[in-house]
């Protein structure tokens, strides 16, 4: 092969990585460079991408909504003998779907003189026509079936009430419409939807029916809480729950929902929730964050979950400054560990050397000028947003990994001035979004890390946990 | 809620493409035309009472479209490595500048597909569970065959190559 094409084909092999690199989102950042002096070489190639990425939600919306997936093969049972050759030495046999097209449209042939007796052949191939006709028409207008299974059982004593029977519940089971799925004061379970990426955990002494899921998924909650992690759902098909008191109406998201002879609550923890109250037809749309209760005498609006905050933790940074921590491999997006907290709070269990990040927003129950003071047994900063994006956030206070202080001294002062911020105004019942990053070095010692705050005429507290909130994406459940 | 308004129901419908569409030029991302679109309707849905339905809606949702388009692609990029947000950038303007007006896929390129997708080997049809179905990257399909991640990369990229002729073969026959 000549050395020019030799080289052209290198390049377009080059081209055709990296470009499938970007659209399946597991480019790395070295790679990234590469790519992008392709593009500025040939800028029409940013077509070749935005056709790409339109194809594949083609292809993913056309595979998630019809049965033609192997649905007996899996991922663990393909080897590389079973794929790979195949496919880079097999063409789609284009000549035969040309011929078959061709065959079923035909709109130029000669009117036949007389009507004559078909063939075999033709008689085949209109039975082959009508087959596909109605498979096309079965896949347009068949509702969505993905049969709610029992995904877990973690008691003996949970029952599936039949048509008056009860039935234990059993790991696999499938759900007729009208069961009632009940769980006992010891007992959880899950339910799940075939290859749908859905999930509804029952907690203890829950109640829930299964109304209906062909058309859309309909349940009822009679008592008890479930926890729903809910994938995409087809337009116009949204998941709905009823309680008691409200209907929840979802496409989408992560939630809880908890219901009682005279309350309902719901808290939304990722996408966006709608929560009918069922007594007056009022709504209000529930955002990642956020909570709603449906009661009688209780004004139904969307609250600010309180309590908790995001605590992210990165193991064996190297160095002990927190832009150490910025420069850290997975650092901002791959934590080591990940989880809610009621305080603002660091690990204490290891002398290691990582790096940790709180984030949420605070939600001041008094409006004040407050001023935060931050102490550390190691290196800290905190930044706060002037509203709830963090985009708007500024360090306001910090201390280095030079200025070591003791545990005890962490825990008893709060006086050294470079810890601590200027006056900020805060607004009373407003969120603020704030990050904390702290970096524990090697030999620093036990890791202590205090956040607090103060304003004039009060002593200096840590931040109550009912002023913070966790952070949250507003991302959907699945991608 | 959708249900119980069929104008904004057919409305949706009838612009579902076209926001699609916009979101894809506006954010070119995996999955995020998709996002994006979901959200515009969602927040579309959430103030119908404040819009005359009777009028053409298409400007009314091109704006929500680069506000939403907006926040999310700040969203998607604001932690990415600076070589990475980088590339993302150079994409979404060249996208943004690409003047020819693209379409969302319908009903017909859907059917077309179908029918592409029942006339690969069997072996491709794998390939298309595992990364389409299953979500699995190639890298993650590669880990698994113990393979080098970049061939299955290209198989991919063929792979929708030939599906998108095959499309086209379609559409031009029927």
């Amino acid at each position: 092969m000549p050395v020019h094409d030799m080289n052209q084909s290198a390049n377009q092999n080059e081209v055709e990585t990296l470009t499938q690199g970007y659209l399946e989102g597991s480019l790395t950042p070295s790679e990234s460079p590469r790519l992008l002096a392709l593009l500025k070489e040939d800028p029409a190639r940013v077509k070749l991408i935005l056709a790409n990425l339109q194809t594949d939600a083609l292809i993913k919306e056309v595979v998630d909504q019809s049965d033609w997936v192997v649905r007996t093969s899996t991922a663990a049972a393909l080897s590389a003998d079973e794929i790979l050759p195949a496919i880079l030495i097999e063409e789609i046999d284009f000549s035969a779907l040309s011929a078959s097209v061709e065959t079923l449209a035909q709109p130029n042939l000669p009117a036949p003189q007389r009507w004559r007796v078909p063939s075999r052949r033709t008689w085949l191939l209109m039975a082959a026509c009508i087959a596909i006709l109605l498979s096309i028409a079965f896949l347009l207008l068949s509702p969505l079936e993905s049969t709610p299974r029992v995904a877990s059982v973690a008691d003996a004593q949970t029952t599936v009430e039949r048509a008056g029977q009860t039935l234990a519940a059993s790991k696999g089971m499938r759900f007729a419409s009208g069961d009632v799925l009940k769980t006992d004061t010891n007992g959880t379970a899950a339910i799940n939807f075939g290859r749908e990426q859905t999930q509804i955990e029952l907690a203890a002494n829950t109640e829930l029916k299964i109304l209906d899921w062909k058309k859309s998924k309909r349940f009822e909650l009679q008592a008890g809480e479930i926890k729903a992690t809910v994938a995409r759902q087809r337009w116009f098909r949204a998941m709905v729950v009823i309680t008691p008191q409200a209907k929840v109406t979802v496409l989408g998201t992560e939630f809880v929902l908890s219901a009682t002879t005279n309350l309902t609550r719901l808290e939304v923890r990722k996408g966006q929730v709608r929560l009918m109250r069922q007594s007056d037809g009022k709504a209000v749309q529930v955002a990642a964050g956020s909570y709603a209760i449906a009661a009688a005498g209780s004004e139904l609006a969307a609250l600010p979950i309180t309590g908790k905050v995001l605590r992210e933790v990165w193991r064996h940074v190297q160095g002990s400054e927190v832009h150490d921590l910025r420069l850290q491999p997975g650092f901002p997006d791959r934590p080591d560990e990940l989880g809610f907290l009621a305080a603002l709070e660091t690990l204490k269990e290891t002398n290691d050397t990582f790096g940790v990040r709180l984030r949420g927003y605070l939600i001041p129950d008094e409006t004040d000028d407050y001023t935060f003071i931050v102490s550390a047994n190691g290196a800290v900063a905190l930044w706060l947003s002037e509203d709830e994006s963090p985009e708007n956030r500024v360090r306001i206070a910090q201390a280095s990994a030079g200025a070591q202080s003791s545990e005890a001294t962490v825990r008893a002062s709060f006086n050294a001035t470079q810890r601590q911020s200027a006056p900020v105004r805060l607004e009373r019942g407003r969120r603020y979004y704030f990050e904390v990053l702290y970096v524990h070095g090697a030999g620093q010692g036990d890791p202590a890390l205090k956040v607090a705050w103060t304003r004039p005429g009060h002593e200096a507290e840590e931040i109550p946990s009912e002023c913070l909130a966790p952070f949250i994406t507003e991302r959907g459940a699945k991608r | 809620m959708p249900e119980t308004n069929p104008i904004l129901d057919q409305l949706i419908e009838a612009n579902t493409g076209f926001v699609h569409a916009l979101a894809l030029r506006l954010a070119p991302a995996p999955g995020l035309a998709e996002d994006i679109a979901q959200q515009v309707f969602l927040e579309f849905i959430a103030k119908a009472a404040q819009w005359d339905l009777t009028q053409d809606i298409k400007p009314l949702l091109a704006g929500m479209t680069r506000n939403v388009a907006r926040r999310c692609w700040r969203d998607k990029t604001r932690e990415m490595p600076e070589q990475m947000r980088q590339l993302a950038e150079h994409i979404r303007e060249l996208a943004a500048a690409a003047t020819e007006d693209s379409n969302w896929h319908g009903q017909e390129e859907k059917k077309a597909l179908h029918q592409c997708l029942e006339k690969l080997p069997e072996k491709s049809k794998k390939l298309v569970e595992l990364h389409y179905y299953l979500d699995l990257t190639s890298v993650a399909i590669a880990r698994q065959m113990e393979v080098n991640a970049d061939a299955v990369r290209r198989a991919l990229f063929r792979l929708r190559e030939h599906l998108r002729k095959c499309i086209r073969v379609m559409l031009a026959r029927s």
